[in-house]
């Protein structure tokens, strides 16, 4: 028996005469009873209000307590009773049939049946209330031992004299307590004072307690893992025990975990290891068959215990273990410890129930999400293409896919913890896992080697919301594939940079082909190749390796194409594989081939070449593959414009070879045309000759006969270039020592082809116009080898002069004609080359001949320099387009018998002076300027005029034609003339726009650059124009002596 | 050529530039004709440019001894016209002789830049 509450004692000690004390109250209930249920056990439970628990009064016989659970029970329904009645003293409750009653604790009945083996069941409880309509206690009534029903022998259970007793003693016993309450509460004020602040204060923790409870118990619902729970716990506890150290300990949580909480101790170790000892005593009842220090290794285990310092020096004095259990299976326990005795009351002890109820409830609840969680895991692990494996915190398997169960060649998906481990050992894969769980990050694309196959190795940890590693999941994928495929990407992507490197480094074809070929020989295994480039309209081979045009010709198609011919003529690539079987080419072959491959090399969609790779037959050997053919492609693409490069590289070498040798050419060819015409009297002369190109075909020149009649030739030499122009030079020196000899055009063009022939000096015609003009009869002769003929302008009238014969050159011992006409005052001789004639314009045509005829009219009454010029313009007008298309050569011959006495015009002195192109020449030529003009007899101030015209003129010259270049040449001709000075300017640099300069005679405001220079020519000199030619301009300058004022020498 | 250039720092304020084929011993007179002309016309634009420099934009070139100009010569007049006159001062000339005259004539250089035959005239035209 339980010792009586505190307060109860209160109760015998107050004495009141009036009042029959509790005790005497009760024992006149029982012995009434008892007298009425003869030898059936009665008990009074009394409820203590405070602590809602009841505590035994007369017991008669203690073998049939009632269970803690039962008594729950009555006080639950003696409360809905009271709840749904109206208020009755006392009310009797039979229960015919424990087994079907609610209060039943079957264990406990079951326990009973066996110890005393009866089979009586029925029992009757009498509720006792008080006036204010709470319960005051219970009678519990029957007849267990002597086997006997209450109701035998009886009309009904309860007589009404009984009920009249149970009565009487009911409201006995309720004024006792409403009287002793109020007595009490008079008696000791201060003691009702304490009393009533302790009601408040219980009423508080109470309260305190509901609403830990409720809280914990809504996070306990939330909460996911096991640690927030057992935190949940801790703080739960916190809050309303005095604690000072605290464990929980749980187990069999999950299918093969055994887990016993151990952290942020800071209780020593001594300590922990008694706690621990002691939890697991007070579990061992439940844990039948566990054996808990063998096996399991002690970082296996979790130990939790609350924040709190515990002194080291004491000890635990008090402590309350609650086992965790759900549906009668064991979670684990809960502990908690003080030093202090009697840490813990029974209060405390109640809320701890509650609280391992809750926390039971909720680990279960986990448990089910948590195998949910897994199968739903385990089902999409199951399905992935990669192999996975997941570990549990002390490295246990927890879950292995198929995929990985071949690829580590495990009998089962379950394999112990141990082979695992050390399968991961010999692979290597430990020590990746143990550095994940070191530094507590994941380890991604991890290559490792598994027998020949490789993977990619991806180490996740899982972790805890307190950041601790729960397990680990292990993905490897095979990349054997991808890191083959890899590798011959990185080998071919090394091939191709490497040759683009080197032959972008190199622009010598030559070695640009030698290392392509070494290349692509290396990259396909082939021991024949060879490439071919085009060369103008052939495609020529360059380079080869075993592979010589005689034996790549033999490799034909079915139907007799050469396979790089039909590459070259379709653009496309060409790949014969197993050239022996394949039945598109021809079979009559000298050497056995694996297989042909041919690879055009285009640069901007032009084919420039091709690339001709084969693979003799010796068996065995790989084929090409598309990625082999790939490369080479890509490799022959590289190198096109390398190659392209290197063609135009070469050719433009050899282009400004040519160009060099042109311009000196061209220089060459330049002083062969006469520097100056003749001076003829009665004629007025001017020429012209433009090239085309940097060197014209075309010559024109002058020579006086011993006769003394003038010789004027006009060839156009067929073909350009520097052939041409040696072929002018020695044409000029041919005509030099022939011509003056023969007063017949006919004989003397007979004995010039005759030479040129004899000499095979040239395999090229010469057409070519002879005249001669005898200046006292003004007859002209002439023939012509081919040429264009002469136009005549007489009166008014065209005449073309022209003889049958063939060019110069042409056949041996060929025959000319030869013709003669009189030249009459006014009358126009023409001669030109054939472009003036046949000029087109794109859309006009040809200029053509009746064109020409009437320009030459319309210009025929000008000066003859203007007139060539003027022509010369309107040809060039035509045509529209900028270049010139054809050589144009030009020589007008004018007959004017007022030009007077022939002697006049004969230059009395002529001095040359040829300089470079510097300044420091300027005051030379001054000087000259000066030294001549003197001597002709100008007067002071018109020389210094002409010095500064000339001067003018050369340092344009030299700031315009060669841009300030101190190398060119400038020629001055000093023509001394009974009347005049003429002085010619000759340069070989570039010539000068004729509109700009002229717009810049006519712009004189402005005092720049040479627009200042040349109006000082202008206005310093009496006759000024510029004669364009091959190459360079001619500057003439003409300044007449003051009439009636002659101080020169010639005089 | 040798060109003296004499700084007269008094009201008014000029540099009085000589032109001649060479000092003589004192280095204040210049004697000998001289030729201006493309080959030496970028020495006489430096001495003006650095008269500019000094903060003088009076400047009184003597041609005395200037027997010949060319088109360069006389950009080279021209310019240091040009730019005195940017800073209200005056590049003038004085003596020019019978051809140079003609040449300044011709090119109407004389209709835009002052020409003095006396030294005190062309002094006095500072000071306005």
């Amino acid at each position: 028996m339980e010792s009586s509450p505190e307060f109860l004692p209160l109760f015998s000690s107050t004495s009141n005469k009036n009042m029959q004390c509790r005790d005497d109250i009760l024992k006149k209930l029982y012995l009434g009873l008892h007298d009425y249920f003869t030898s059936a056990s009665i008990t009074i439970y009394l409820l203590d209000p405070l602590t809602q628990s009841f505590f035994k009064f007369y017991v008669s016989d203690d073998d049939f307590f009632l269970s803690e659970s039962e008594q729950q029970w009555a006080l639950n329904f003696s409360k809905q009773f009271l709840s749904q009645h109206d208020f009755v003293p006392f009310f009797d409750y039979y229960i015919s049939n424990r087994l079907e009653s609610p209060f039943l604790d079957t264990m406990k009945f079951s326990l009973d049946k066996q110890t005393f083996s009866y089979d009586c069941l029925d029992a009757l409880f009498l509720f006792l209330f008080s006036e204010q309509g709470s319960l005051n206690g219970f009678v519990f009534i029957h007849d267990w031992e002597n086997k006997r029903s209450l109701s035998l022998g009886k009309k009904s259970l309860l007589s009404q004299d009984v009920k009249d007793f149970v009565l009487d003693m009911v409201a006995a016993l309720d004024t006792f307590f409403v009287h002793q309450k109020i007595t009490n509460l008079l008696v000791e004020p201060e003691d009702f004072h304490s009393q009533f602040t302790r009601k408040d204060s219980v009423l508080e923790s109470r309260i305190l307690e509901l609403t830990v409870l409720n809280d914990t118990s809504n996070a306990l619902g939330y909460a996911l893992t096991v640690e927030s729970m057992v935190k949940l716990i801790f703080s739960a506890m916190n809050k309303l025990l005095n604690v000072e150290v605290a464990s929980i300990f749980l187990y069999g949580l999950e299918a093969e975990a055994k887990f016993f909480f151990r952290d942020n101790c800071l209780i020593d170790s001594s300590l922990r290891k008694s706690i621990e000892d002691e939890m697991i005593m007070a579990l061992s009842p439940f844990l039948f068959s566990i054996e808990f220090n063998s096996d399991i290794p002690s970082d296996v285990y979790r130990f939790y215990a609350q924040n709190i310092k515990f002194d080291p020096l004491k000890k635990v004095n008090s402590s309350v273990n609650v086992p965790l259990i759900f549906k009668e299976k064991v979670l684990g326990i809960l502990y908690i410890g003080s030093s202090r005795i009697k840490a813990f009351s029974k209060k405390d002890s109640h809320f701890l129930h509650t609280l391992s109820n809750q926390f039971s409830i909720n680990l279960e609840r986990l448990k089910i999400v948590k195998t949910l969680e897994r199968s739903r895991m385990a089902t999409l692990i199951r399905s992935m293409d990669d192999a996975v494996i997941v570990l549990g915190q002390f490295h246990q398997l927890e879950l292995m896919n198929p995929v990985a169960r071949k690829i580590f060649s495990f009998d089962s998906e379950n394999v112990d913890r141990r082979i695992l481990v050390d399968c991961f050992k010999s692979l290597g894969i430990w020590t990746l896992y143990q550095q994940v769980l070191e530094d507590k990050k994941p380890l991604l694309n991890q290559k490792i080697e598994l027998e020949n196959f490789y993977f990619s190795v991806n180490i996740n940890p899982v972790f805890s919301e307190e950041g601790q590693i729960e397990g680990t999941v292990l993905v490897f994928r095979d990349i054997t594939d991808m890191l083959l495929m890899d590798k011959i990407k990185t080998q071919r992507l090394e091939v191709i940079s490497k040759v683009n490197l080197i032959i972008k480094s190199i622009t010598d074809l030559d070695n640009l082909l030698i290392v392509l070929i070494e290349f692509i020989l290396n990259v396909s295994r082939a021991e024949m190749g060879s490439i071919l480039l085009k060369e103008g309209d052939q495609y020529v081979c360059k380079i080869h390796s075993n592979f010589p045009e005689k034996i790549r010709k033999m490799y034909r198609y079915i139907d007799g194409e050469a396979i790089s011919d039909a590459v070259i003529r379709s653009k496309k690539l060409s790949f014969v594989d197993d050239y022996l079987h394949s039945d598109q080419v021809s079979s009559s072959i000298k050497i056995l081939l694996d297989w042909y491959l041919c690879i055009p090399i285009v640069v901007h969609n032009n084919l420039i070449g091709v690339i001709n790779l084969a693979k003799k037959c010796e068996g065995g050997q790989l084929s090409l593959t598309q990625e082999d053919i790939n490369t080479l492609t890509t490799i022959t693409n590289l190198s096109g414009t390398a190659i392209h490069n290197a063609m135009l590289f070469e050719q433009n070498l050899a282009n400004q070879k040519l160009e060099q040798e042109l311009k000196i050419a061209n220089e060459i060819q330049s002083k062969l045309l006469p520097l100056e015409l003749p001076v003829l009297p009665n004629i007025s002369l001017a020429a012209l000759s433009v090239p085309a190109r940097e060197i014209g075909g075309d010559y024109y020149d002058f020579f006086k006969l011993e006769s003394g009649d003038v010789g004027i030739v006009l060839a156009d030499i067929v073909g350009k270039g520097i052939p041409a122009g040696l072929f002018m030079a020695m044409l000029k020196s041919i005509l030099k020592t022939h011509l003056p000899y023969f007063n017949s055009p006919k004989k003397a063009l007979e004995k010039i082809n005759a030479v040129l022939l004899k000499e095979h000096i040239i395999d090229k015609f010469v057409p070519l116009f002879y005249g001669i003009l005898n200046l006292d009869t003004m007859k002209f002769t002439y023939s012509n080898a081919g040429h264009e003929p002469v136009i005549l302008l007489s009166k008014g009238q065209f005449q073309q002069l022209d003889t049958l014969g063939l060019p110069l050159a042409a056949v041996l011992n060929s025959e000319y004609e030869e013709k003669t006409i009189t030249l009459l005052d006014r009358d126009l001789l023409v001669f030109l080359t054939d472009g003036f004639v046949e000029v087109k314009h794109f859309d006009k045509g040809v200029f053509g001949l009746e064109r020409l005829k009437q320009s030459i009219l319309e210009f025929s009454s000008m000066d003859m320099d203007a007139f060539v010029q003027k022509l010369y313009q309107r040809v060039q007008n035509f045509s529209g387009s900028g270049s010139q298309q054809d050589d144009l050569t030009l020589i007008a011959l004018n007959v004017d018998f007022q030009l007077g006495v022939p002697e006049l015009r004969v230059a009395v002195d002529v001095k040359k002076v040829s300089v470079k192109s510097h300044k420091r020449y300027i005051s030379y030529i001054r000087n000259i300027v000066e030294q001549f003009a003197k001597k002709m007899g100008f007067l002071e101030s018109d020389i210094y005029n002409l010095k500064l015209a000339v001067n003018e003129a050369q340092a344009n010259i030299i700031e315009h034609a060669y841009f300030e270049k101190e190398d060119g040449d400038i020629i001055f001709v000093f023509s001394a003339y009974v009347d005049c000075l003429k002085i010619s300017i000759r340069d070989f640099g570039v010539q000068m726009d004729k509109k700009n300069i002229e717009h810049r005679l006519g712009d004189l405001n402005e005092l720049e650059g040479s627009g200042l220079g040349l109006y000082l020519i202008k206005s310093f000199v009496d006759k000024l124009h510029y004669i364009t030619h091959t190459q360079g301009t001619e500057l003439c300058l003409v300044k007449y002596l003051n009439k009636g004022v002659s101080h020169g020498n010639y005089h | 050529m040798e060109i003296i250039t004499k700084k007269f720092e008094s009201e008014p304020r000029f540099v009085y530039v000589q032109l001649g084929l060479e000092g003589d011993d004192s280095g204040d007179v210049v004697l000998g004709d001289v030729e201006l002309d493309i080959e030496n016309q970028a020495k006489f634009v430096d001495v003006i440019n650095g008269i500019f420099t000094d903060d003088m934009y009076n400047v009184l070139v003597d041609l005395k001894l200037v027997s010949y100009i060319d088109s360069s010569g006389l950009w080279a007049l021209f310019e240091g016209h040009k730019k005195a006159s940017q800073k209200n001062g005056n590049l003038v000339l004085l003596n020019p002789t019978k051809d140079v005259k003609r040449v300044l004539d011709i090119t109407k250089v004389s209709s835009k830049m002052r020409v003095y035959g006396d030294y005190d005239e062309a002094v006095r035209s500072f000071i306005n």
